[in-house]
C-alpha cells in the first residue's frame, strides 16, 4: 500500500481550475519527485497535500486514512512536514530556537531535545553554530537548516518544495546529496524541482505536470532517457 | 571578561541563576527604599515603574509579533477611569485587579476583531481605538456626569509605590518566563515569517490576540494605580495619544532584542524627561533630536549595540580557532 496517494484530485481558484485529475502514489521509503514548470501546479499540489487548499473532488490518502478537509494542525500530527519553497526561516532567531519551532507541535514538543541533538547528528555544521542567527548562514546551511527543521517533527513523509532554488550548482549537489542519506536512513521523501536533471538522478519514480495535468510517470532513470523529457526539459 | 559576565548572565536562553538572583535583589532592594530615602524618590520611581511596565508589556507583543500597537492609551486609561469610578468604594489591591481583568477583556476583544489584519492597518485601528475612548469619554461626561472631569481618591506615595512594584515585579517575572516558552517563541516566529509558522502548526490567530490581551492587562492596573497619584483625571489625561508613543519610543531606545532593553529606555527617558522638565520649555524639541539621532546611529537601541559587540567577539574567537585547523 502506498504511503500517500491522490485520487483523481481536482482542484480550483475560484473559477480558474490548477489541478486536473491528478493520481499520485508515493511509496514508503523512496524519493519521489514532481516536476514541472513555473505555473504547472506543484506549489499548488503540495498546498492540497498539507491542507492548506481543499480539493474540489478527489481523495488524499494518507496510510490508507482520507486526511483531505483535515486542518495543516492535524495533517503535521499524522506525520507529514513540509518545507515550504525559499526554505521560509526564521532569521532573527538562532539555530537552535528554529529547530525547536519544527517541534512546535505539542504532540513532539516534550521531545525537542532528542530531536535537536538527533538533527545534531544528521547535519553537524548547525551544531557548531547553534547560537547564530539564522540569517548569518550561508544559502546551503539555511536549506540544511530547512531541512532539518522540516524533520523535526520525526515525519512519514517529507514534502520538500523547490530545494535547489537560488543555490550554487555546488551547494544544490550538496543539497541533493542530504536527500540522498535521509532515504538512507529511511525516510519517504517528495521532491518537487525545477532541477529535472540532478533530481532524476537521486529520484526513484518521477511524474512530469504540465498546466495542472499529470503528462508522464514512471522510474526515475529510464525519464533521463525519454526523448520528450531531454528535449523539453534538458534542453538536448 | 566584564563583558562576557554580563552576556552569560542577561543574554541567551532560560534565565540563568545569576539573572534570577540579581532581579530578586533587586526587587528586595527596591522594596526597602521608602524606609529610607525622602519622600519624592518613591513617586520618582512609581513613574519610572509605570513607564517600564507599559515598555516592556508593549515590547512583549508588538516588539515580538511586529504588530505596532498604539492601543497603550486605551488600556491606561479604561485602568484610570475604573479606579475613578470604583475607587472610593474599593480597596487599591481589588481595583487594580479589576483594572487588569477589564483591560484584558477589551484587549481579547479588539484582539478578536483586529488581529486578522497584517501590517499597519492594525496600527492604524489601535491609534483610533485610544482617540475615540477620548472623544467617547468627552461626549459621555458631557451629556450625562455634565462634568469634565473626575476626582480620584488619593493614596500616599509609598502605596502607590508598593502597588507599583508588585505589578512591576509580576510582569517582568512573567515576560522573562514568557519569553523563553512555546508561547513566546511561536510569538516571536509569527513577527519573522507568519506563513511559515503557520506551516509549523502554530494558531497564529489565538496567539496574537492571547498575547495582545495578556500584555493589555498589566497596563490596566497601572492606570488605575497612577489616577490615584494624579488626583484628577479628564479624558485627555486618561486617554492622552503620549501614553501611546512613549512606550514604542522608550522600547526602540533601550532595544528589544533583551528583556532589559525596554527598562533602559523607560528609565533613561523618564529621567531625561523629569530633569528637562525642570530646566526647559523646549523638553519635547530636545526629546525629539535624541529619538532621531538614536534610531540614526543605534537602530537596535542600546542593547543591541552591546549585543552586536558580543557577537563580533565571539565569531572573532571562533575565527582565531578555525585558522589553527589544517
Amino acid at each position: 500500500m502506498a504511503l500517500l496517494e491522490l485520487k483523481d484530485i481536482n482542484v480550483s481558484y475560484g473559477n480558474v481550475q490548477a489541478l486536473w485529475d491528478v493520481n499520485l502514489k508515493i511509496d514508503e521509503g523512496k524519493i519521489v519527485a514532481l516536476l514541472g514548470a513555473n505555473g504547472a501546479g506543484k506549489t499548488t499540489l503540495l498546498n492540497t497535500i498539507t491542507g492548506a487548499l481543499k480539493p474540489t473532488s478527489g481523495e488524499v490518502l494518507f496510510k490508507g486514512e482520507r486526511i483531505d478537509g483535515l486542518n495543516p494542525n492535524r495533517i503535521i500530527e499524522r506525520g507529514i512536514s513540509y518545507l515550504l519553497e525559499g526554505s521560509r526561516l526564521f532569521p532573527d532567531m538562532t539555530i537552535q530556537e528554529n529547530l525547536e519551532m519544527g517541534a512546535y507541535h505539542r504532540k513532539f514538543w516534550s521531545g525537542r531535545k532528542q530531536d535537536i541533538e538527533r538533527m545534531y547528528a544528521l547535519f553537524p555544521i548547525l551544531e557548531e553554530r547553534k547560537k547564530q542567527l539564522a540569517k548569518t548562514m550561508s544559502g546551503g546551511e539555511r536549506q540544511m537548516l530547512a531541512m532539518a527543521r522540516a524533520l523535526m517533527s520525526n515525519p512519514a513523509l517529507c514534502l520538500f518544495d523547490e530545494l535547489s532554488y537560488g543555490l550554487s550548482p555546488k551547494m544544490a549537489k550538496a543539497v541533493f546529496n542530504t536527500v540522498k542519506q535521509l532515504h538512507a536512513e529511511g525516510i519517504t521523501v517528495f521532491l518537487v524541482e525545477q532541477n529535472v536533471r540532478q533530481t532524476l538522478e537521486i529520484a526513484d519514480y518521477a511524474y512530469v505536470i504540465e498546466n495542472g495535468r499529470i503528462v508522464m510517470e514512471c522510474e526515475g532513470c529510464t525519464m533521463l532517457e525519454n526523448d520528450y523529457i531531454r528535449q523539453a526539459y534538458l534542453g538536448i | 571578561m566584564g563583558l562576557r559576565l554580563l552576556k552569560d548572565a542577561f543574554w541567551g536562553a532560560a534565565p540563568s541563576r545569576i539573572q534570577s538572583a540579581i532581579i530578586a535583589a533587586a526587587i528586595v532592594v527596591m522594596a526597602f527604599i521608602p524606609g529610607v530615602a525622602d519622600t519624592y524618590t518613591p513617586l520618582f520611581l512609581s513613574w519610572i515603574m509605570t513607564y517600564c511596565v507599559l515598555s516592556i508589556s508593549w515590547s512583549f507583543f508588538s516588539g515580538k509579533a511586529g504588530y505596532i500597537s498604539l492601543a497603550t492609551a486605551s488600556f491606561y486609561g479604561i485602568g484610570m477611569y475604573l479606579q475613578a469610578i470604583l475607587g472610593r468604594q474599593l480597596p487599591l489591591w481589588t481595583t487594580m485587579i479589576l483594572a487588569a481583568v477589564m483591560a484584558f477583556a477589551v484587549g481579547l476583544i479588539i484582539g478578536v476583531v483586529t488581529l486578522r489584519l497584517r501590517g499597519i492597518y492594525f496600527t492604524i485601528f489601535t491609534f483610533g481605538l485610544s482617540l475615540f475612548l477620548n472623544r467617547f469619554m468627552n461626549w459621555y461626561e458631557g451629556a450625562f456626569t455634565r462634568t469634565k472631569g473626575r476626582m480620584v481618591k488619593p493614596y500616599d506615595n509609598d502605596t502607590v509605590f508598593y502597588a507599583l512594584l508588585v505589578v512591576f515585579a509580576i510582569t517582568l517575572i512573567a515576560v522573562i518566563i514568557l519569553n523563553r516558552s512555546r508561547f513566546g517563541l511561536s510569538l516571536k516566529c509569527i513577527g519573522q515569517n507568519e506563513d511559515s509558522a503557520q506551516h509549523l502548526g502554530v494558531r497564529t490567530t489565538m496567539t496574537k490576540v492571547l498575547a495582545f490581551a495578556i500584555t493589555a492587562a498589566p497596563v490596566g492596573a497601572v492606570g488605575a494605580v497612577m489616577s490615584t497619584k494624579i488626583g484628577y483625571i479628564d479624558p485627555n489625561t486618561a486617554f492622552g495619544l503620549n501614553t501611546s508613543f512613549f512606550p514604542v519610543l522608550m522600547a526602540i531606545f533601550g532595544g528589544m532584542s533583551s528583556t532589559y532593553g525596554p527598562i533602559i529606555g523607560a528609565v533613561v527617558f523618564y529621567a531625561l524627561q523629569d530633569y528637562l522638565l525642570r530646566v526647559t520649555n523646549w523638553h519635547m524639541i530636545i526629546f525629539g533630536a535624541v529619538m532621531v539621532v538614536v534610531i540614526m546611529l543605534l537602530p537596535n537601541g542600546v542593547f543591541g549595540v552591546v549585543d552586536t559587540i558580543l557577537r563580533k567577539r565571539r565569531s572573532a574567537g571562533g575565527g582565531a580557532e578555525a585558522s589553527h585547523q589544517p
